[in-house]
């Protein structure tokens, strides 16, 4: 049997793919036991009907509409900063854009399923497009993203491409299934000068046309609410302060899972504090963004004073709604802007905690914009109440569950940090380390 | 002294005797309670727990018996003399023009008691004038300087000179006696109106149907106001006021209500709309109903017309379809190049495959790749 030359970086973003050791099996089987809890709870929901949630016919969009908002702004981690970045040649991305792509187009998938949950008779959602009108927000969204869903498959493939064709060429003879796998998705990579060319062609293409995609999707999903006359709801600037909101949280995933993953694939060399400071400024800049936006749209509400304004935001400030939104504001907007603004993102661990905090803030927020706003009377009337059920919460679980096990299993079929482009990248620095080259067997 | 001397104490006088005067008594209030059945016995005199309670007029000293059981009312008169003693019944604030009267007298052993409808000062039998009487029963007696009169009749009996007494309704009564005169002429000696509360059966459910009519008056072009006018009838064609009205605007996710609003004297009960775009409307008034009638509901379409000065509903729906459809076409196209790309990259895989010295993996482990292991 012949030996399989690789370089030093080939193996060691290879090595996660063929390593699997008993934390990554305990880990495994305990994503995939929430997400059967969550499966099982959504049975009961199928059978017994939405009457098992907190929804009722006040407050008709729950855990389920917030969570699909949140993961549909997570989605804009990836491919938006990735193309952003791919656009203007910030050479220092080319480590993280696979994660960021790959945040995307999971984030969509459970983005797009807990619309799906949410409807009491899933199996009329064909209804959407058979009888959807086009002058419907819902049929937008729909078809949003379906198209962004269609595009960051695409421009994760795209790239992935020389990476499929070193690993077919390159992995152990005996993982058998998965060369062949990677032997089918290879596109009969070559290397060769015109198919670079033919690839870069595509990826120019689908990094500038992804860019406004991305944009349109939490736009419109923005305008679902924005549309409607309801308190709250109601605002021009929802379509950009979506979509800001959607690439903070995005960004703050990026680096949550950049440093899972440098730590767990041990990736201190590929992932470096160079990028955890520089998605830690951009994370900064959205933040102070965001919150400029926040107090725009609830300083023009409170200030008109109109009576329905006053009594939505007593809910929010004084009601059953103000420890979240005090924390969103305190623990998801400021605390954040405070942690980066002193350390200035030097510093890994506090830029990842700043990131957290800013994830769980942004889904108080999503949670603030749909809740509320479907409590608060329309007539003159009390306020309507709602709290999850355990059906809801668990389903919630197993989302975040599976989003991560998504993740954990492309971590394992494939690299997490693009291999030909780290060494296209480590070719064109003044230093570089000379590629040696080791064997694997 | 000239008449123009009399004039001053007279005016003095009259304004004297004004003031002394006690003021006028208020106006008594009697109930005509529910029974089912009724317990009272038409004949002639009243036994203490007969009636359910009694109402007694100061003015004239006339005591009352009331009770109804629904179908027919049954009245006890008893009056402070011996002469004739009569009731009248109508709208709020009666006296005897337009009241139906029932009034009768005892004399020896006979009951007299006819059923009668007052014109200004007078009164005539319902007979007279093509009606009929209507009483179901009567008896009367006559003990101690007083007169007792008991008579039965209905609610409702259909006649024209005959006003119809509902249940949880307040009506207007007029009661009289003469002190001495067995006959149906002679001036009262006393008279009063009473006000009447016809009590409600607290068992009884709403069976009569009302009318509801829906329609509009203004633009029925886009952007202008519409009133939306409701009218509510009752089974007998008067206005039912002071019931609340609902209007809602039928959409496609339900009913929007517009605003609840009280009918008047006349029935009447508007609101106004607003259109916002082109298109069929469809609104809908909504009766609740209440302890007489049944909940009532009408629609009304309209459709409005495009406001003057824009395209048609049409084009510009046409228009936003088409730049919809090109923009996602030109997105699909994108896409679809991008696809192309990948199959021009398999193809051109391969080939190299194809063609000797192509493709093949470099010992240095440059990018060079596409060679499977040796």
């Amino acid at each position: 049997m012949g030996k399989i030359l690789v370089t030093r970086l080939e193996k060691r973003l290879m090595l996660p793919l063929v390593r699997f050791g008993p934390r990554f099996w305990i880990f495994t089987a305990a994503l995939l036991a929430v997400i059967a809890w969550g499966a099982y709870a959504y049975s009961v929901q199928l059978r017994e009907g939405l009457a098992v949630t907190g929804m009722r016919d006040r407050v008709s969009w729950g855990l389920y509409v917030s969570t699909f908002v949140f993961f549909i702004g997570i989605s804009h981690a990836g491919t938006l900063v990735s193309a952003i970045l791919r656009v203007t040649h910030a050479e220092w991305r080319k480590p993280i854009t696979r994660l960021a792509e790959a945040i995307t187009a999971f984030a969509l998938i459970v983005g797009a399923t807990m619309v799906i949950i949410d409807l009491g008779r899933p199996d009329r959602l064909q209804h959407v497009l058979l009888y959807g009108r086009i002058e419907s927000p819902i049929l937008w969204d729909f078809i949003s993203i379906s198209f962004y869903l269609a595009g960051s498959l695409l421009y994760l493939y795209l790239p992935l491409i020389p990476d499929l064709g070193t690993l077919r060429d390159k992995m152990p003879r005996r993982a058998r299934i998965r060369r062949w796998l990677y032997s089918r998705l290879a596109a009969r990579w070559g290397d060769t000068p015109e198919q670079r060319a033919h690839l870069d062609r595509a990826i120019a293409v689908m990094a500038v046309l992804i860019i406004p995609v991305a944009v349109s999707v939490h736009t419109v999903v923005s305008w679902i609410f924005g549309m409607t006359l309801r308190v709250g709801w109601q605002s021009t600037i929802f379509g950009p302060y979506f979509v800001v909101g959607a690439i903070f949280s995005g960004i703050a995933t990026i680096i949550i899972v950049m440093a899972a993953v440098r730590w767990l694939f041990h990736l201190e060399k590929q992932i470096l504090p160079v990028h955890f400071r520089n998605l830690g400024l951009m994370l900064l800049a959205l933040d102070i963004a965001l919150m400029y936006f926040t107090l725009s749209e609830y300083l023009t509400a409170s200030y008109m004073g109109a009576s329905r304004d006053a009594s939505w935001l007593s809910l929010l400030a004084s009601g059953p709604y103000a420890p979240m939104f005090w924390g969103m504001v305190f623990g998801g907007f400021l605390a954040p802007a405070l942690i980066l603004g002193i350390t200035r993102a030097r510093m890994v661990r506090w830029t990842v905690i700043a990131a957290v905090l800013a994830n769980v803030g942004m889904w108080f927020e999503r949670y603030l914009i749909v809740v509320p706003s479907m409590a608060a009377p329309q007539m003159p009337t009390e306020v309507a109440t709602y709290w999850p059920t355990w059906v809801e919460w668990s389903i919630l679980a197993a989302a975040v569950a599976g989003f991560t096990l998504l993740l954990v299993i492309f971590s394992k079929l494939f690299p997490v940090v693009s291999i030909w482009e780290v060494q296209e990248h480590v070719s064109a620095l003044p230093k570089t380390v000379p590629a040696t080259q080791e064997a694997i067997e | 002294m000239t008449p123009r001397r009399w004039a001053i104490p007279v005016l003095i006088a009259v304004v004297v005797v004004a003031w002394i005067s006690p003021p006028a008594k208020a106006q008594g209030s009697a109930t005509m309670y529910f029974r089912s059945p009724v317990a009272a016995v038409v004949d002639g005199q009243i036994a203490p727990g007969e009636y359910s309670g009694s109402f007694l007029d100061p003015t004239t000293g006339i005591e009352l018996f009331l009770v109804h059981d629904g179908r027919n009312m049954t009245v006890g008169l008893v009056s402070p003399g011996t002469g004739w003693v009569a009731v009248g019944f109508g709208p709020p604030g009666v006296l005897m023009d337009g009241a139906n009267i029932l009034i009768g007298y005892v004399s020896g052993p006979t009951t007299v008691l006819s059923d009668e409808f007052g014109v200004g000062f007078e009164h005539f039998a319902d007979t007279t004038a093509g009606g009929t009487d209507n009483l179901l029963e009567r008896a009367g007696t006559e003990a101690g300087g007083r007169t007792t009169l008991e008579f039965r009749f209905p609610l409702d009996t259909g006649d024209v000179r005959d006003v119809r007494l509902l249940e949880g309704q307040d009506y207007g009564m007029i009661v009289a006696y003469q002190s001495t005169a067995d006959d149906l002429v002679t001036l009262h000696t006393s008279a009063a109106p009473v006000s009447l509360t016809v009590e409600r059966d607290p068992n009884a459910l709403p069976t009569r149907v009302a009318t509801l009519r829906l329609g509009s008056s203004g633009g029925e072009v886009e952007g202008d106001n519409v009133a939306l006018v409701a009218t509510l009838l009752g089974d007998d064609g008067a206005p039912l006021s002071a019931s609340p009205l609902s209007f809602y605007l039928n959409s496609s996710v339900g009913p929007g209500p517009l605003g609840t609003v009280e009918t008047d004297v006349y029935g009447v009960a508007a609101v106004n709309y607003t259109f916002r775009s082109p298109g069929e409307f469809t609104f809908f008034v909504r009766f609740t109903g209440d302890s007489d009638y049944l909940p009532a509901r009408a629609n009304l379409t309209v459709v409005a017309q495009p406001a003057g000065g824009q395209a048609s509903f049409f084009t510009t729906d046409l228009a936003i379809r088409f730049v919809v459809g090109a923009v996602l076409g030109g997105v699909a196209l994108a896409y679809g190049y991008s696809i192309l790309q990948i199959l021009q990259i398999r193809r051109l895989g391969s080939r190299a495959k194809r063609a000797p010295g192509r493709g093949d993996r470099t010992e240095d482990g440059t990018p060079t790749r596409g060679g499977m292991s040796k």
